[in-house]
């Protein structure tokens, strides 16, 4: 044995958990709320390049892990921010959650390293689809739950970058940096003729960008209030406090009642009384001394034969209605959902469990009667289900023009509130919908049908303000196809697949 | 609990906490201390909570009052032609110093079919100095008439033991005025109202003043003290041309 294989052998030893580290790291800063999303394009490619380089499976297992441990330890950092939940609910479901999510890339990792063992190309090929796949299975209920650090979202705060989701929603644009991270990839491997053909069709989705510089028409606006009162976790839904937290909500909304909001947005579970049957008679005062509808976060009592509470959404009206027109699709699990699960209730029997709300319904855009124009339907949807494209695209396809977005975070914190935000304004351009988000501690943002921010509240400090939108016109492809890119990510993944099998076969063969 | 044992447990706890109040232009004045006024009281007698799931059923609406006599008046007068006015005045008295949020409501009976133009009490501006502004603790406010609450909170109140008193074949209804206001330590620790209303009766009688179920009532209502009857003061009617 020469004396350079030891350093060789190190070397070669490292630069697969290295190459890990910097895919991880890449991509929990493209995930942060930082001007680094674009940094999505090129996160991969370590990673990529070294899969593509056929090592052994376990070694392909380990750095995949690896690497989602970096992104997914750090994208979470935001737990370590939060004080909700109470004693070790949060710091377990971390420890459980983030090892289950890296076991995503670890197994993203593994397949594309199969797949190299046939065609490098065609594994690269198979990645983006692969990677769609993967990031679409965990955020379902029957999986994980974990609709948060795709890596489309990594492109939210670019509009420019960003419009391609109006054609193929979240996923569409998670496919599209995966592809550009396996292109980067696969360009050196190619001829100069195809390498352009690449490059060229890479770039395809670019021009969509330039639909972020049109204006926004004009000719039908909504006027919205929103309401930011900052309220601090341990201020709120305290039974001594419910009267000075009203009376924070009242002194900010008034004064907006001058600048003719059409309707007043309250956040997440703002309205501390609980609803029950007979909705709120005193909610409904508030509304009708406003003389303006308000929609409001509440908690829902539990209906007779239901065990948990709704976290849900009301519209006060002047004519005394106080309807539920949201529920909660998704609560937090652990900290904020209802056990229901036979792993669920042993933790909570633990005492490590916290959550009392149950799964909500989705519901139906509202209908707000507008005094001079053609009343104008508007989904609601809290916290968390803003972040489920499907919740979205729902409420714009049953015909909602504007998405109000109520959200809470005081308690998770500035990161998680930012993370929201960046989540908002993709729903925005996928349903070419315009959407205001009502945080408790803020941002609060009007975003309009492509993404951008028309007008803000900044994060921390009670703050309200009025601003009109234009509401949606036509459906964009995406409202009306819905996740047909998730369909033709694993339609396209599977047939590399094959292909890559039948000439890893026919090598053998050869051989 | 029955509203008939919350009020009980109300009526007990006072009694158990001032043995020796008395009475006095709307609040309760302990021997020897400073004023005290009902929500006061109560506020510490009651914990502040949530609503109860019978408020729940109910909206959260109250189903009775703790009324007081107040001094003040309320007054009916034909303008001719159908016309009518209403006038209000509540004499200065303490209001309730619990910081709260509270809805302002004014129970007050009109003729059946009654109309208006608007149905606002705004403030009376004058320079008389009788002629005070609608106030409630310095914040001049305009009482609007409140239908959806009517039709929630009168079926619980009208007729109920200690709720208004049934108008039922008198030719009058209840109607339910209300704004939303903010207890304001800074403004001045006393409540004063006067205001007129005017309406269009189709020359209807005024109420009759020796009927003891004739009477205006101010009720103030704090959504955190659901176990508490709102405080309610009534204001008697009186003839229009009674001082």
């Amino acid at each position: 044995m020469s004396r350079g294989w030891p350093v060789r052998g190190l070397l070669r030893a490292t630069e697969m958990p290295l190459a890990a580290l910097l895919s991880g790291a890449s991509l929990a800063a493209a995930s942060a709320p930082l001007p680094l999303g674009p940094l999505a394009f090129v996160a991969l490619v370590p990673l990529l390049r070294e899969a593509v380089r056929r090592p052994a499976y376990g070694r392909a297992l380990r750095d995949g892990f690896l690497a989602g441990l970096v992104f997914f330890g750090l994208a979470f950092g935001w737990a370590f921010q939060s004080t909700v939940g109470g004693g070790l609910a949060l710091p377990l479901a971390y420890a459980l959650a983030i090892p289950l999510l890296a076991s995503s890339v670890a197994l993203f990792t593994l397949a594309v390293t199969w797949l190299a063992r046939g065609s490098p190309l065609l594994a690269l090929a198979a990645a983006p689809g692969l990677w769609v796949g993967v990031e679409y299975a965990r955020a379902q209920e029957w999986l994980l739950a974990v609709p948060w650090n795709q890596l489309g979202y990594a492109l939210a705060d670019t509009p420019f970058l960003a419009q391609g989701a109006s054609l193929a929603g979240l996923y569409g644009l998670s496919f599209w940096v995966v592809a550009v991270n396996a292109g980067l990839v696969a360009l050196p491997r190619l001829a100069p003729g195809p390498r352009l053909a690449l490059a060229a069709a890479l770039a395809l989705p670019l021009p969509l960008g330039f639909g972020a510089f049109g204006e926004a028409p004009r000719e039908d606006v909504l006027r919205v209030a929103a309401v930011q009162p900052a309220l601090e976790e341990r201020e709120r839904h305290v039974p001594a406090r419910l009267g000075a937290n009203l009376r924070r909500l009242l002194d900010l909304s008034e004064p907006l009642l001058a600048e003719g909001a059409e309707l007043i947005a309250w956040p997440e579970s703002a309205w501390e009384r609980a609803l029950g049957a007979g909705g709120d008679a005193f909610l409904a005062a508030i509304a009708h001394d406003f003389e303006t509808p308000l929609v409001t976060g509440a908690w829902q009592l539990p209906a007779p034969g239901r065990a948990s509470w709704r976290n849900a959404a009301v519209l006060a009206t002047a004519d005394g209605r106080t309807p539920i027109v949201a529920e909660k699709v998704h609560p937090v699990p652990v900290y904020e959902r209802a056990p229901d699960g036979p792993l669920a209730l042993a933790l909570a029997r633990a005492g490590l469990w916290s959550g009392r709300f149950g799964r909500g319904d989705a519901r139906a855009p509202l209908v707000l009667a507008r005094g001079g124009a053609a009343p104008a339907a508007l989904g609601v949807l809290v916290c968390i289900d803003a972040s489920h494209p499907e919740l979205a695209r729902a409420l714009r396809v049953a015909g909602a023009r504007l998405l109000v977005a109520l959200a809470n975070e005081a308690g998770s914190g500035a990161w998680s509130a930012a993370v929201h935000a960046r989540v908002v304004r993709l729903r925005a351009i996928e349903n070419r919908m315009p959407v205001v988000r009502v945080a408790n501690t803020g941002p609060t943002l009007w975003i309009d049908a492509r993404g951008r921010v028309a007008a803000e509240l900044a994060a921390g400090a009670p703050a309200a303000a009025v601003h009109a939108l234009a509401l949606a016109g036509p459906l964009s492809p995406f409202a009306r196809v819905g996740d047909a890119a998730v369909v033709a990510a694993l339609v396209s993944s599977a047939l590399a697949s094959v292909a890559a099998r039948v000439l890893q076969n026919r090598e053998r063969g050869d051989s | 609990m029955t509203n008939v044992l919350r009020i009980l447990l109300c009526t007990v706890t006072l009694a158990l906490a001032f043995p020796a109040f008395a009475l006095d232009g709307g609040g309760f004045a302990v021997a020897g201390d400073s004023e005290t006024t009902y929500y006061e009281a109560t506020a510490e007698a009651e914990s502040l909570a949530a609503t109860t799931a019978d408020g729940a059923a109910s909206g959260g609406l109250p189903t009775s009052l703790f009324v007081m006599e107040a001094e003040g008046a309320v007054r009916y007068r034909s303008l001719g032609n159908g016309a009518s006015e209403v006038s209000l005045e509540l004499v200065e008295r303490p209001h309730e110093r619990v910081d709260a949020v509270y809805d302002l409501v004014l129970a007050l009976p009109l003729p059946v079919g009654s109309s208006a133009r608007s149905w606002r009490i705004e403030p009376r501006e004058s320079s008389s100095p009788k002629a005070a502004p609608v106030s409630y603790g310095g914040e001049k406010i305009v009482l609007k008439r409140n239908v959806p609450l009517e039709k929630a909170w009168l079926p619980l109140l009208a007729g109920a033991e200690s709720g208004l008193p049934d108008l039922s074949g008198s030719g009058y209804v209840w109607t339910l005025w209300d704004t939303i206001v903010r207890y304001d330590a800074s403004a001045g620790a006393t409540l004063q109202a006067f205001a007129t209303f005017r309406f269009n009766a189709g020359g209807a009688a005024a109420p009759d003043a020796g009927d003891p179920d004739n009477a205006a009532y101010v009720i103030t209502w704090i959504p955190t003290l659901d176990d508490v009857a709102p405080f309610t003061l009534r204001l008697d009617v009186v003839e229009a041309d009674e001082e």
